[in-house]
């Protein structure tokens, strides 16, 4: 087995600069048979050793979804999905089952967090950050839980909170994404594996920062994680989501579904740096990446806020969305879509203004090269009950190359008279004249690309947690390499 | 094919088709044939088609028209009051030319005016150019519906290097008809090599009638023209008036269009504009002032598909009472259109407290080197602006009308022609008449 991996890793270091993440670990897999029907969702759901309830509400998911229609509207284009042909769990075989600490999980799993950068292990693990890594269709282990605990603060894998508490997963699973609301959504709420849920009581300020890490290894396998993040009244929690898989020619299926939920002056912060596989140069291969996410601001005051890098992926079709309920409520978005070779992004963000007084700010940033499309896409509503609404939006795109296209899809829908609203695009290419003025200073071609693209993207960065922020640059630094000259 | 098929319930539909124009000529026939054909095999556009996803035909659908047997003036006073002696009018009732109304006898020389049936009757050949180089846009059913149906309409060329002084004023009025009468004013416009002319399309009507104006222009702009296009639509209350304008430019053309909306209970107006050459110049201005329950759709396309055009493009719309509005206007820069430079703009002031606004501006780009920059902007009056005039002793009624002047007035300036511009202050007196000042 060594031997494997040491071949692969030569061969990840000749494909550094593309993609370093394109490993793959060989490890037994706990496998569910091909395919999608009733019993799978059973099994699924047995596997897990989930209550009753939880059995019926996936059921009733994949009732509803055999009665929708795959949407067709997204701006581009993507090769049928075969729904039969893809393994709905598949899980590393451990050689102890339901390992109670890091120290029971295997060596194999721990080596391959490592080698993203994740370490999991007690004593080299970031200070300040508590993770839950999970490897296809499990979470392997969460860090840092006895700590967070002390605070009342609940962070643990979902199975985990099906089983321990069923009375908030209950409250609050699908209350915001319910399990009718669109295609994607409904066959996560099928068959969902892990992901992460996180609930912060009253008053609390969670002292680290909160991240997950998924991990897509075995081949022809989907992804369906749910997380769901409440945080009860005058509490704050920042959030972080990475996400990596192998390279493989075949395209492999992400859909996942995110809800949070934000109650009086509570504030939620999820960052997302999304750097699942792209495809390679001729655009084979790379992650379909199926996302709804969405929070709502329930509370007086509360305030939620995405912050997305959306790096990889062959596809990605993601609107993290506020529903800004509460009077004084806050939606925030900020996005950089970097897309590449043949990558396609539509991606963009919602955000409902129902309570009043509501504010929510939109800055979105779209790179596009080589042959990639990339489109924003958003919506701001104003209900008649949102006296006083106020939103800004900014949507910037950059083109780099001429066979790549930028496109921008903003709905903006008023029904209030009392609503200020304000929308701004713009399209260009790196500045002939910038380019002239950073080469003439001594900086070679890719650090003058580097320092613009990184000066075009700041609004963004700069509200990403500063480990992620570091991280996000240097990811479009790798991918834009060699893309201008 | 039976009534009860068709997308939109017609009476005496066969007996009305076997009397139109063009049923010996050749081409003619097989063109409206086909967009018959079209036009019957798809079904009306519902809000669930994105191109009408905030605006429902439902009731016009339901409805059983009739088409118009008479094209007669019937009331003439305020027709009169609407017209001017000094331009070149061109006036169609019911979609059908008529003469007596219109001045065409001393037309300045390189202006050629004359019913769509009488240039068949002189040779076809150049109505066949300009219609069939120009593509479909977003209102198919439509379009398609007014190719089967026109009755008549107004054939105006601009030889090249032609330039006209006088306004042509193109006026097409519904009246003398029954309710639910559906009718389809037509309009081609030829505009030569190095011409140059200014054009007021107009839609009114007078009688408190309902029907269905299913308008189409189309315009063709020749190499290094200018072209000043106006269209004002200020129909009865009842009205629902569905517009499609088809513009086609050469290279360096100019065009500076704008399009006024006032009237109608239901209007739709689709504008697109293919650019067709290089170092095009387009403007594209608009404005809507609506009250009431009145629903105005604005659906504009600029299609850039040579390098080095520019355009710019500013709708404003002014909404009070339950009015709605809508825009959507699209920007697509195709990949060797670079060296484009394209503007957007979408402001709306609500003074209707349920007024209802869904605005999309849309770009699609497929070139790199362009600059294109889109905006939109909701909002009310400044409370702090309206303090500042009160505080200079001006009251309160006083400054809402100078502000909304304010806002509508940068737009209104934009015209170059004194005509239009006399003309649509008019119209805009008697619909906002507290804006007057």
């Amino acid at each position: 087995m060594s031997e494997t991996i040491k071949q692969k890793e030569l061969q990840d270091n000749k494909l550094a600069g593309d993609y370093r993440y394109g490993f793959h670990t060989v490890i037994e897999e706990d496998k569910a048979p091909k395919g999608l029907n009733e019993d799978i969702v059973c099994l699924i759901s047995a596997k897990k050793k989930e209550p009753e309830w939880m059995l019926e509400w996936r059921l009733k998911a994949f009732r509803h979804w055999r009665q929708m229609q795959e949407p067709a509207w997204p701006n581009f284009e993507y090769g049928p999905i075969d729904y039969q042909d893809i393994y709905y769990y598949s899980a590393p075989k451990q050689k102890k089952e339901n390992p109670k600490n890091l120290a029971e999980v295997d060596e194999e799993l721990l080596k391959t967090f490592d080698r993203l950068g994740i370490p999991l292990t007690e004593q080299k693990r970031l200070t300040g950050v508590a993770v839950d890594a999970v490897f296809d269709s499990i979470s392997v282990g969460t860090t840092h839980q006895g700590e967070l605990a002390k605070h009342g603060i609940i962070f643990c894998s979902m199975s985990e909170a099906v089983a321990h508490h069923p009375q908030l997963v209950r409250k609050y699973l699908g209350s915001v994404v319910p399990y009718t609301d669109n295609f994607f959504a409904s066959l996560n709420s099928a068959v969902f594996s892990d992901g992460s849920f996180c609930y912060i009581p009253r008053g609390v300020r969670c002292p680290l920062e909160l991240s997950t890490y998924f991990r897509i290894n075995a081949e022809d396998t989907g992804q369906f994680e749910r997380t769901l993040i409440v945080a009860e009244d005058s509490s704050y929690v920042s959030y972080l989501e990475g996400c990596t898989a192998p390279m493989r020619d075949t395209n492999q299926l992400h859909a996942a579904v995110v809800e949070l939920v934000a109650l009086d002056n509570a504030e939620i912060k999820y960052s997302t740096v999304q750097n699942w596989y792209s495809g390679d140069k001729e655009g084979r291969g790379g992650i379909y990446n199926f996302v709804t996410k969405r929070g709502a601001c329930r509370g007086v005051n509360s305030k939620i806020s995405w912050t997305q890098v959306e790096a990889g992926s062959a596809i990605t079709w993601k609107y993290p969305s506020v529903i800004l309920q509460g009077n004084n409520s806050v939606g925030k978005f900020y996005s950089v879509a970097l897309t590449n070779n043949h990558m396609s992004a539509d991606t963009g963000t919602k955000m409902v203004h129902i309570g009043k007084n509501t504010k929510s700010t939109i800055v979105s940033k779209g790179i596009s090269s080589d042959f990639a499309h990339n489109s924003y896409r958003g919506l701001v509503k104003i209900m008649p009950t949102a006296d006083g609404a106020r939103n800004f939006s900014q949507c910037d795109s950059m083109l780099v190359g001429n066979h790549c296209s930028a496109n921008t899809f903003p709905y903006i829908e008023v029904k209030n008279n009392t609503a200020v609203l304000e929308h701004e695009a713009s399209t260009s290419k790196i500045n002939a004249e910038q380019m002239f003025y950073l080469r003439s200073r001594g900086l070679d071609l890719e650090e003058s690309v580097s320092l613009i693209i990184n000066g075009f993207c700041k609004d963004v960065f700069k509200e990403l947690p500063l480990e992620f922020s570091v991280e996000a640059v240097k990811l479009l630094e790798m991918k834009l390499e060699g893309s201008v000259g | 094919m039976t009534q009860q098929q068709m997308p939109l319930n017609i009476e005496g539909l066969q007996e009305y088709q076997s009397k139109l124009s063009g049923n010996s000529n050749g081409w003619l026939k097989t063109f409206r044939q086909k967009s018959f054909d079209q036009w019957s095999a798809e079904p009306m556009p519902t809000p669930k088609d994105e191109e009408w996803k905030y605006t429902s035909l439902a009731d016009v659908i339901n409805r059983r028209f009739q088409l118009a047997r008479r094209h007669q003036l019937v009331e003439d006073r305020q027709f009169e009051n609407y017209r001017s002696r000094a331009d070149i009018n061109v006036v169609l009732v019911n979609g059908v030319l008529w003469g007596e109304l219109s001045n065409l006898k001393d037309l300045p020389p390189g202006l050629k005016i004359s019913s769509f049936n009488e240039a068949l009757g002189h040779g076809s050949d150049e109505i066949r150019d300009t219609v069939s180089k120009l593509t479909p846009n977003d209102s198919k059913p439509f379009l398609w519906m007014n190719q089967a149906l026109f009755l008549d309409g107004a054939f105006i060329r601009v030889m090249p290097e032609a330039e006209i002084g006088p306004l042509v004023h193109i006026i097409h009025v519904t009246s003398g008809i029954l309710p639910d009468t559906v009718v389809f004013p037509r309009t081609f416009i030829s505009v030569g090599e190095s011409a140059s002319v200014d054009i007021l399309e107009s839609h009114i009507s007078f009688e408190p009638v309902s029907y269905l104006s299913n308008a189409v222009t189309d315009i063709r702009i020749a190499a290094n023209a200018m072209v000043g296009f106006c269209k004002t639509q200020a129909e009865a209350h009842q009205a629902v008036h569905v517009g499609t304008t088809r513009i086609w430019q050469e290279a360096a053309s100019y065009l500076d269009s704008f399009s006024f909306n006032f009237g109608g209970r239901l209007v739709r107006n689709n504008l697109s504009v293919l650019i067709k050459g290089e170092a095009t110049r387009t403007v594209m201005n608009g404005l809507y002032g609506i009250d009431g329950n009145q629903h105005v759709d604005n659906h504009t396309l600029l299609d850039i598909q040579h390098p080095n055009c520019t355009s710019y493009q500013l709708y404003k719309g002014l909404l009070n009472g339950k009015s709605r509005a809508v825009f959507n206007g699209k920007i697509y820069v195709h990949a060797q259109a670079q060296k484009t430079d394209a503007y957007q703009l979408n402001k709306h002031l609500l003074l209707g407290k349920e007024a209802r606004v869904d605005t999309k501006p849309q770009l699609e780009i497929f070139a790199d080197d362009v600059k294109c920059t889109h905006g939109a902007t909701i909002g009310q009056l400044n409370e702090e602006e309206i303090f500042y005039l009160q505080s200079r002793c001006i009251p309160r009624p006083t400054a809402i009308q100078l502000m909304s002047k304010g806002f509508i007035d940068d737009i209104i300036n934009t015209i170059k022609s004194d005509s239009i511009r006399a003309k649509l202050g008019r119209l805009l007196l008697k619909k906002f008449p507290e804006i007057k000042l």
